[in-house]
């Protein structure tokens, strides 16, 4: 390849690793609050699926985009609602709840894309989403213009969202209360702080996020929804935090790695002439992000408490 | 103590709650016998009102009652292959003349229970089967592909499909379209990108814009419900890079890219079936692949003003061909 031919090709990955990292940035992060105040929720999918659904319906309905938005956020703070009733207050297992949090995921709103949207689509499409805004000047640089400054808002939004929860996390009396929760909730007790409390607002933010992360997949990445559109990525997300060290940059870290071979991946699938098969490139962007995680290894344990319910 | 059975208890039934919300209900239907009318069962594999595979058959079924004056009932069997056989034997014993499972994994079921009913036919969705009243229906995309080919080797620079997973009905369509690509042009490129998903709208999107990036001017995906990231990818990047719509008219998703859209109303297919039980005139000695000798069937339209005359002109050429089976469609790649 000519040199100028691999800038080119590059600046293309780089561009579609940012977009493909952008949902498991705003989920990952949600999470990383989740684990570190100690609760596990395996149900991400199920919620990115909800706030994926509820976002393109209030979209599709309003034509606005970030109502679309709000109301998918509301959705996942219902369904963190629900999650921390069953599983702070009552106790309940983490892991069975957040299994059957997938299961209503993709129930519910496979039901309700049915019975609202079928045979709808093909008629009336007057459907707002997201759309790449081109950063004026910036975006014409080459090379760094393509790749940083021609994405949606969404994309745009993903280093603030982080910096603001690393902030949070490590900066505020709010953020060290929640990482005692996680490693030791009895000193947190004991401290007058109420373990119920702060594991409620986490699992909030955890639920909040991975909706926002659903709905970028319908009102920015594409604009459409489809049953089961978040095809898995509420359980990379899940691994997402573990090889990000349950930390807010770690996870965005760890993202953006996830993004750039998956968009290398089906770049290279599209290079014709090359004949391996195409499962290997498939599973590329799995391997070689544990591949680079083990490279990286440094010492991190999860959460103390994580998985364990709290009682007083 | 108490407390562990509590918790154990409130997990119970959260769990519960979830999956009652998540879980739906289904049933089945069964109509009177009456000898002497023609009679038309159905075995669907899941609700018959859900979308997609399960609704064509049961569309088609309505559509028999509707146009044959057929009597017709269905069953929902779900996964379970014991309940296949029943449901055959049931149908059959009651003189039902033309019987559908829809989907392959009905086709053991049929073969051990045709035996015993010779007046009946059965028929098995995606099947290739031919056993003497056991009869596979299937429909052959690679014939539609083959005409998109030989409009994107005219028109195009280069082409880019986008597959959903790698199985026989998404490979025999590729192998299509590449053959009718080469019959106009053998040096022209063509490039294939499987999601390993049917779901995954935004990484066929993605997909699209690489291929677009690498030179591709024709890019048409077969993948389910994530094909439609491939319009929005060409929507966006805006005119000169064509797409066809797969089995329906997708026009309005990208309307200044889609050339043409590829129809295959397979329910038609199950209701020309039933026509010709019904008039006792089913000569038809193989098992059944619709293809574009079956006009209401399978058919490609342009859209208006976007094909010239003359790739018009050679792609008609090419379908009289494929009906006269002067071309074979799936001949082999090298």
């Amino acid at each position: 390849m000519e040199p100028l031919a691999i800038v080119s090709f590059l600046a293309a990955v780089l561009a579609a690793t940012w977009r493909l990292a952008t949902p498991f940035i705003f989920t990952s992060l949600g999470e990383v609050f989740s684990e570190r105040a100690g609760v596990l929720n395996i149900g991400l999918e199920g919620v990115m699926l909800i706030g994926a659904f509820t976002a393109f319906a209030i979209t599709f309905f309003t034509g606005s985009p970030v109502l679309g938005l709000a109301a998918a956020i509301t959705s996942g703070l219902a369904c963190g609602l629900l999650f921390a009733f069953l599983t702070v207050s009552l106790s309940a297992n983490q892991i069975v709840v957040g299994a059957a949090l997938n299961l209503v995921g993709l129930g519910l709103t496979s039901f309700l894309y049915r019975s609202i949207f079928s045979g709808r689509m093909e008629t009336a499409r007057e459907y707002v989403s997201f759309s790449p805004l081109e950063i004026p000047f910036l975006s014409s640089i080459r090379f760094f213009g393509d790749i940083l400054f021609k994405q949606n808002l969404m994309v745009y939004a993903t280093p603030i969202v982080v910096l603001l929860g690393s902030f949070i996390l490590y900066r505020t009396a709010f953020g060290l209360s929640v990482r005692s929760t996680g490693e030791h909730p009895r000193t947190v007790d004991s401290a007058g702080l109420r373990v119920s409390m702060i594991r409620y607002a986490s699992v909030l933010i955890g639920c909040g996020l991975a909706a926002v992360g659903g709905a970028y997949l319908t009102v920015a990445h594409t604009n459409q929804f489809n049953e089961g559109i978040t095809s898995g990525r509420g359980f990379i997300a899940l691994a997402v935090v573990v090889i990000g060290r349950w930390s807010p940059w770690g996870a965005f870290a760890v993202s953006l790695l996830f993004g750039f071979f998956y968009a290398l991946q089906l770049r290279l699938q599209a290079v014709s002439g090359i004949t391996i098969p195409y499962q290997f490139f498939q599973a590329m962007p799995y391997l070689l992000t544990l591949v680079v995680f083990v490279a990286m290894r440094r010492r991190a344990a999860p959460p103390g408490a994580l998985g364990v319910p709290y009682k007083s | 103590m108490k407390s562990k059975i509590w918790q154990l208890t409130s997990t119970l039934l959260g769990s519960f709650l979830l999956l009652v919300l998540a879980g739906g209900c289904s049933g089945g239907s069964e109509k009177e016998i009456n000898a002497g009318v023609f009679k038309v069962g159905l075995l669907s594999p899941g609700p018959v009102n859900g979308q997609g595979w399960t609704q064509i058959a049961y569309e088609a079924l309505l559509k028999i009652e509707k146009e044959l004056g057929a009597q017709i009932s269905y069953v929902e069997v779900e996964q379970s292959p014991a309940l296949f056989e029943r449901a055959f034997r049931d149908y059959a014993s009651q003189g039902y003349q033309m019987v559908l499972g829809h989907g392959f994994e009905f086709q053991d079921a049929a073969l051990t229970v045709a035996k015993d009913f010779p007046n009946t036919y059965f028929f098995i969705s995606s099947s290739k089967i031919r056993e003497g009243n056991v009869i596979g229906v299937d429909s052959d995309s690679s014939e539609a592909f083959y005409l998109m080919g030989v409009v994107a080797a005219l028109m195009g620079k280069a082409a880019g499909l986008v597959g959903g997973v790698e199985i026989p009905p998404i490979t025999n369509a590729f192998i299509g379209f590449t053959n009718g690509v080469r019959s106009i042009d053998p040096d022209f490129p063509i490039s294939t990108t499987y999601l390993g998903s049917w779901t995954d709208a935004a990484a066929a999107k993605e997909a699209a814009f690489s291929m677009i990036a690498e030179g591709a001017d024709f890019i048409i995906p077969d993948a389910d419900a994530a094909g439609s990231g491939v319009y929005q990818a060409l929507n966006e990047t805006g005119p000169g890079y064509w797409s066809f719509g797969i089995y329906n008219d997708y026009t309005s998703q990208a309307p200044n890219n889609m050339i043409g859209n590829y129809f295959n109303d397979y329910g038609q297919g199950l209701v020309n079936l039933a026509r010709m039980v019904k008039d006792g005139n089913f000569d038809i000695q193989t098992n059944v692949e619709f293809g574009l000798k079956d006009e209401d069937v399978i058919w490609v339209k342009f859209v208006e003003g976007r094909v010239p005359v003359d790739v018009q002109e050679s792609v008609e050429t090419a379908r009289q061909g494929i009906i006269d089976s002067k071309i074979n469609t799936l001949s082999p790649i090298r």
